[in-house]
């Protein structure tokens, strides 16, 4: 309670609660500060002297999202259960200094550190009065941009959190603009390019693609996009805030694209032409936060948003125009040119069937006051040049790390950037120039191999920076364990939020698994080197190759950590042509790699729909290794991509919590009986 | 070997005292030359050299392409080596093929004519040669390569030269060219010493692309002031469209390609127009020295006839029209095609090798249409070609085309690849075999050999050491500096082109005399180290003599403390050079500043027995201008007294203001 910056803590709810279990609820926040924060306590009797903290991803803004059990894109529901009665702690979470609507959540120390520390040090004078005993450890860990921030915590506090687990946050940056650039150009292309790179397809992404698909899709892989991750491609609400930072940080830039020798925008503006979207409308429809399918307008209406005049905005509006592409709405800038809001800029970040809905996160009004018959500007052209962006600024984000990084070379030849190259600005908080790579604590970072918001790549410049500060001591402070098969969140939610050509949530579920397992296993694990100095495991062998594709070694033991590696075949293949009522051979294996426990599930989803059969072996959790064989019969004619999905459990059938999951996948393509 | 036929046995004093044979073989169009000193000269060797591009003459060791012939290689042949010399047309007569096409032309022409000259050396001498060795550049470097893989019991050693290897890399340097052509002054000057080191400044988002390809296709950096449209593109364009016609079509015509889905990105180069011929240029017109060694060759064998070697139209620039198709569309000639691969002096002149009629029979005011559409098509092949995987996995050269092993590009699937690709090769040896690459060649680039290093290393192991050196030459094009430049190049003038680069003879000396002694004494040649070729397939070489090993020197200069000066007319210079031979390879026996960069070097004293020297030099400049100053060094190995120096130069920028 060291910072002068925050004013006297208030409370403004404290009562036990029975949902989802009993636990002492406390909400309230900092007089004079937009900091709010709430605590979980359990019942003494299950406390042992720790807190751990939940860092809300994107900006942050929220304080109560695991009472919700529910951020989006993320389940948060297993985390009470594993905290109270593995890891005798209570819960800390806060808003990270603001609410929603103010900014992207990096705008200073206080977003990045100082507020959730301010809710720590409160915290434990609670626990004290409660308990007796204030916490003797304390831990701390996030997602996305609460990945980011939870390393700043690390970093900045080490007196507050001792150790922790950021996940897929610590490195990214400029990253989605070669995604943006391939949505503009290949959206037409997605299914062709999923279909080539699921198992059992040709493997050969640019098969069928015109010239500037390929090139765009070409530079997203060499960018470091995750290969398998694919069928995540579609439009990001998320783009926007990237792209509002570019609009910040360097409005020059968006000049020059389309105004200055060298740049394509200004160079070719008959190839990038059929891009932009550029004219008046009119609004034909108004509709409210409640009506709305966008993300923000339901964390805006489920969670209460604090600071917000009204909880029920007008959120979302339809126009007048039919654009011969109507995708290129997305991300563009809307300008309210008459009646009450007028003056009033907007990006869209959602589309839904002609409904755009606006990026809250800069704008809070967003629709507010706004009628039919109000006439607006919409203007894609600061998107387009955006989506280039990476072109542009290679050297931005490398301050730290002597030159171009690694992952942008690429872009260059001979250590010359080939595009023209906008002045260097500051490193953003995010980027790995925005750390001090340096770790007091311990750290085990998580790493989902099929993010695709925050891809694999985004971990090497902090990593390389890291062990050249550490040196011989990273080992004690380090650990980078990657997941495979899993996503930057939820499956069944981070799909159909994000892809454009998969909505069904069960094929998520049978497609990819969730994390939770293995950041169950992190915080587990961290508790232990931090208090009993037990090193947890090394994850070894990966690299990135030459088009910054992640390698992973092929066995378990090879590749250490503590997911189970597996591996499926239908009739022996990795596809397999079958006709309706032709049995299907599948044999599975999963192996855990040595010392990290036993596997305690094995189960197939034959259709790939979610509909999962134990396999007709008993796995008893007695064993490292499972290798299964079982039959199926499909009745339908199909494209089928079944599923194999195997869990394991540090400490086998005696195991608590969610078991860390992997899967692999085949695909049996069905032909009509004597068709 | 078929029978030998002689039509010449006389012995010549010039440009030594030497008994010159000339014959062929009947049946065939092999021809050859032997070059056999007085007897008291002759220690038991041979040394053949083999000509480069398609082969086809059989006098350059006397005569060369000039006139002059090779008076260092006789020198270093009769009193170094103790061997006679040996050279054919490589199986055919000039103006047929490419000097590629079997195995006779590969090798077996060039061992059948050592065998014959063994016999007659066996007469002459008593004794015929104990041991044989190899050389030649380019093409010659190429088929040389094969002589030594094919034929250990002819050749035991050799030195090919900036040939093994070369096969498609040159549809870059074309795309480049004709996005490009207006900035290459500027691309010249940011990569010329004391320049902004930056090439791609103020080039266009088109241009950058290409200029950037070209480098990852692995260009000489350094190599920029030889960027020129280039005739011999003709060759692969035309293997091109023998092999695979379609893609002229695909490329335009077929989603996917380039000219398809984006045509307008080519829209400002590509050129479909008519015009009228204002003016025909007959043979003896010919000023330019490479049309003329063109027109040699083409006419080679023909009659006293002077053809139309060129025409002009009525357009105000010709050389955008090079490689371009004219399509003859009126008068005696209608119908004619010619590909157009010189444009100097504003002339259009065809490639004769396809098209020997070349413009006779053409009337001024005929129409004529042209179009490049093969050549804006031929430009882009390295997106659509990259090597079968099957046959033998991707050239690292080709990497930047591909992504995670796919090519990003639409593939036309197995070609035939040249007889000079790596792929063709044996790459295993069982003699001794020292290559030779200018790093600043600009016709065979220094990448072109690190696949059949890499198969020689592969297949031999650890014995690839007792077989192969590669010894590259620094600041060394693909031929001779003050000849390629003025013929390739829009600078014309031959001293500039002497300050700017070193001749490699002095290396290909040393290389033979070490090649011999390796062979016959088991003395193992010096290791140049540490070279590497860069993700973007650039060149690295190591700093310091010691770090690089080989035979030549490394140098460096500075002015006024620098890379580059700024001074006013009148105000000195304060130059100061560095050299430093590898150590144990002899010592430093001439050096040069040449401070206007026009060739005119003046020598300063060095005693001749140091391996390092630091030569310090003052000038003042008369006259404002930028000037690129030159120090140039010449090294000797031990025990060696005459013969080519193993040069090399370092240079700098002097920006003087009046």
């Amino acid at each position: 309670m060291d910072d002068a910056r925050f004013g006297r803590p208030f409370i403004d709810i404290d009562e036990w609660r029975e949902t989802p279990r009993r636990i002492r609820y406390v909400h309230g926040g900092f007089e004079d500060t937009h900091t709010l924060f709430s605590f979980y306590f359990p019942p003494p009797e299950d406390y042992q002297g720790r807190f751990f903290q939940f860092l809300e991803g994107g900006a942050g803004g929220h304080e109560n999202l695991l009472a919700a059990g529910w951020q989006p894109g993320i389940n948060l529901d297993w985390v009470f259960d594993l905290v109270m009665d593995e890891l005798g702690g209570y819960v800390v979470e806060s808003n990270q200094g603001h609410y929603p609507g103010e900014g992207t959540g990096f705008g200073n120390d206080i977003e990045l550190w100082g507020a959730s520390a301010q809710a720590a040090l409160y915290g434990k004078e609670l626990a004290a009065e409660m308990y007796g005993d204030a916490p003797h450890h304390g831990y701390i860990w996030g997602v996305s941009g609460g990945g980011a921030r939870s390393g700043h915590c690390l970093e900045n506090r080490p007196d507050v959190w001792q150790g922790g687990s950021p996940h897929a946050g610590m490195g990214q940056s400029t990253q989605w603009s070669p995604w943006a650039l391939t949505w503009l150009l290949a959206k037409d292309k997605f299914t062709d390019i999923v279909d080539a790179v699921e198992p059992g397809g040709s493997g050969n992404p640019f098969d069928g693609l015109d010239n500037g698909q390929r090139e765009a899709l070409a530079e997203l892989y060499r960018r470091g996009y995750p290969r398998g991750g694919e069928s995540q491609l579609g439009p990001f609400t998320a783009w926007a805030f990237s792209m509002y930072g570019l609009l910040v940080s360097d409005p020059q830039y968006m000049h020059d694209f389309w105004n200055t020798p060298g740049y394509i925008g200004h160079d070719e503006p008959e190839v990038i032409g059929k891009l932009v979207l550029h004219e008046k409308a009119t609004i034909k429809e108004v509709f409210p936060a409640s009506e709305s399918t966008s993300v923000f307008a339901q964390m805006a209406t489920r969670l209460g948003t604090a600071g917000a005049a009204t909880t029920d905005p007008t959120w979302a509006v339809r126009l007048d125009i039919d654009p011969p592409d109507p995708d290129l709405l997305f991300m563009a800038q809307v300008t309210i040119l008459t009646g009450k809001a007028a003056g009033r800029e907007l990006v869209i970040c959602e589309l839904d069937d002609g409904v755009i809905s606006p990026f809250s996160e800069m704008t809070p009004d967003v629709f507010e006051d706004v009628e039919p018959g109000d006439e607006v500007l919409v203007d894609n052209r600061a998107f387009v040049a955006w989506a280039y962006y990476h072109r542009y600024t290679l050297t931005n984000h490398a301050r730290q790390d002597g030159g171009i990084i690694t992952e942008l070379e690429p872009w260059t030849v001979d250590g010359h950037a080939v595009y023209p190259q906008q002045p260097r600005g500051e490193p953003g908080p995010s980027t790995p120039g925005g750390y001090k790579a340096r770790v007091a604590g311990k750290m085990i970072y998580v790493q989902p191999t099929l993010d695709n918001m925050v891809w694999p790549t985004t971990i090497w410049p902090y990593d390389r920076m890291l062990r050249e500060n550490l040196g011989s001591e990273t080992d004690d402070h380090y650990r980078l364990w990657f997941v495979e098969n899993a996503c930057h969140g939820a499956p069944d939610s981070i799909g159909p939020m994000i892809s454009s050509t998969e909505r069904d949530p069960a094929v998520w579920r049978s497609r990819l698994v969730s994390y939770d397992g293995a950041t169950s296993q992190a915080l587990r694990d961290v508790v232990a080197w931090v208090e009993d100095d037990v090193a947890p495991p090394f994850y070894r062998g990966y690299e990135l190759t030459r088009d910054n594709r992640l390698v992973l070694p092929p066995t378990a033991a090879e590749r250490g950590g503590i997911q189970p590696l597996v591996t499926s075949a239908a009739n022996g293949g990795i596809r397999a042509e079958v006709v309706v009522g032709e049995p299907v051979t599948f044999t599975g294996r999963g192996e855990q790699p040595p010392g990290m426990g036993t596997i305690v599930g094995a189960e197939w989803d034959f259709e790939g729909r979610d509909e999962w059969t134990p396999s007709a072996i008993t796995v008893d959790g007695t064993s490292a290794s499972v290798e299964v064989s079982d039959s199926h019969t499909y009745t339908e004619p199909g494209t089928y991509f079944p599923s194999f999905r195997v869990g394991a459990h540090r400490l086998g059938a005696a195991g608590t919590g969610l078991p860390v999951q992997n899967l692999a996948r085949a695909r049996v393509v069905v032909r009509p009986a004597g068709g | 070997m078929p029978n030998a036929f002689i039509d010449t046995d006389e012995w010549r004093d010039t440009p030594r005292r030497h008994r010159y044979v000339h014959g062929g073989f009947e049946g065939t169009e092999t021809r050859f030359s032997f070059y056999f000193p007085p007897v008291e000269e002759y220690q038991g060797r041979f040394v053949q050299y083999l000509e480069g591009g398609a082969g086809g003459h059989d006098n350059l060791i006397s005569l060369g392409y000039d006139g002059k012939g090779m008076k260092w290689f006789f020198d270093l042949s009769f009193d170094e080596l103790g061997g006679y010399m040996v050279e054919s047309n490589q199986g055919h007569f000039p103006g047929e093929g490419l000097g590629f096409d079997d195995d006779y032309e590969l090798f077996g022409a060039s061992a059948d004519s050592a065998e014959f000259a063994k016999e007659l050396a066996a007469e002459m001498y008593g004794e015929g040669p104990h041991h044989g060795y190899i050389w030649g550049v380019s093409g010659g470097g190429a088929r040389s390569g094969h002589c030594l893989e094919n034929r250990p019991d002819i050749w035991q050693g050799g030195a090919p030269h900036a040939g093994i290897g070369q096969d498609t890399q040159w549809s870059p340097w074309g795309l480049t060219w004709l996005l490009a052509r207006d900035k290459f002054a500027a691309i010249i000057d940011a990569a010329e010493p004391g320049g902004s080191g930056n090439p791609f400044d103020g080039l266009t988002h088109a241009q950058r692309e290409a200029l950037a390809e070209m480098y990852r296709r692995g260009y000489p950096r350094g190599a920029e002031n030889q960027l020129a449209p280039f005739t011999p593109w003709a060759f692969p364009m035309y293997a091109t469209k023998d092999f695979d016609p379609g893609y002229f079509d695909d490329f335009w015509n077929v989603p996917g390609y380039l000219g398809h889905d984006d045509p307008q990105i080519l829209s400002s180069v590509l050129i479909d127009e008519r015009h009228t011929v204002s003016r025909l240029v007959k043979a003896s017109d010919i000023t330019n020295v490479m049309a003329q060694m063109a027109m040699r060759l083409a006419t080679a064998g023909a009659s006293g006839t002077e053809p139309t070697w060129g025409i002009q139209i009525d357009t105000d620039d010709h050389e955008r029209l090079f490689m371009a198709k004219v399509t003859v569309l009126t008068g005696e000639a209608a119908g004619r095609e010619l590909l157009i691969s010189g444009t100097e002096d504003d002339v259009l002149s065809p490639f004769s090798e396809r098209t020997p009629e070349m413009f006779e029979g053409i009337a001024v005011g005929d129409e004529v249409r042209v179009d490049n559409r093969d050549f804006v098509a031929w430009c882009y092949y390295h997106w659509y070609q990259i090597e079968d995987p099957t046959v033998d996995g991707i050239d690292r050269e080709f990497e930047p085309w591909l992504v995670d092993g796919n090519a990003v590009y639409p593939q036309r699937g197995s070609r035939p690849v040249s007889a000079a690709a790596p792929s063709r090769y044996k790459r295993t040896l069982s003699n001794k075999m020292i290559y030779v690459q200018p790093t600043l060649d600009a016709q065979v680039w220094p990448t072109t050999i690190s696949r059949y290093a890499q198969g020689i290393r592969t297949n031999l192991g650890d014995a690839a050491d007792d077989h192969f050196r590669l010894w590259f030459c620094e600041n060394a094009p693909h031929g001779t500096p003050e000849f390629l430049g003025p013929a390739l190049t829009s600078e014309k003038d031959p001293g500039v082109w002497t300050s700017r680069l070193v001749n490699y003879d002095g290396v290909t000396a040393q290389a033979l005399r070490a090649v011999v002694r390796w062979t016959e004494d088991g003395v193992a040649p010096v290791y140049y180290h540490g070279y590497d070729l860069s993700r973007d397939n650039g060149l690295k070489l190591p700093g310091t003599a010691a770090e690089r090993g080989g035979v030549q020197p490394v140098v460096t200069a500075q002015a006024n403390g620098a890379a580059r000066a700024e001074v006013k007319v009148g105000e000195p210079v304060n130059f100061l050079g560095s050299a430093e031979q590898p150590a144990g390879q002899g010592t430093i026996v001439r050096a040069e500043w040449d401070f206007d960069g026009r060739g005119a070097f003046e020598r300063h004293e060095v005693d001749g027995t140091a391996s390092t020297v630091d030569v310090k030099a003052e000038h003042a400049y008369s006259e404002p201008g930028t000037y690129f100053a030159s120090f140039r060094v010449g090294a000797y190995h031990d025990g060696v007294a005459t013969g080519p120096t193993i040069d090399n130069l370092a240079r700098v920028r002097v920006v003087v203001t009046g």
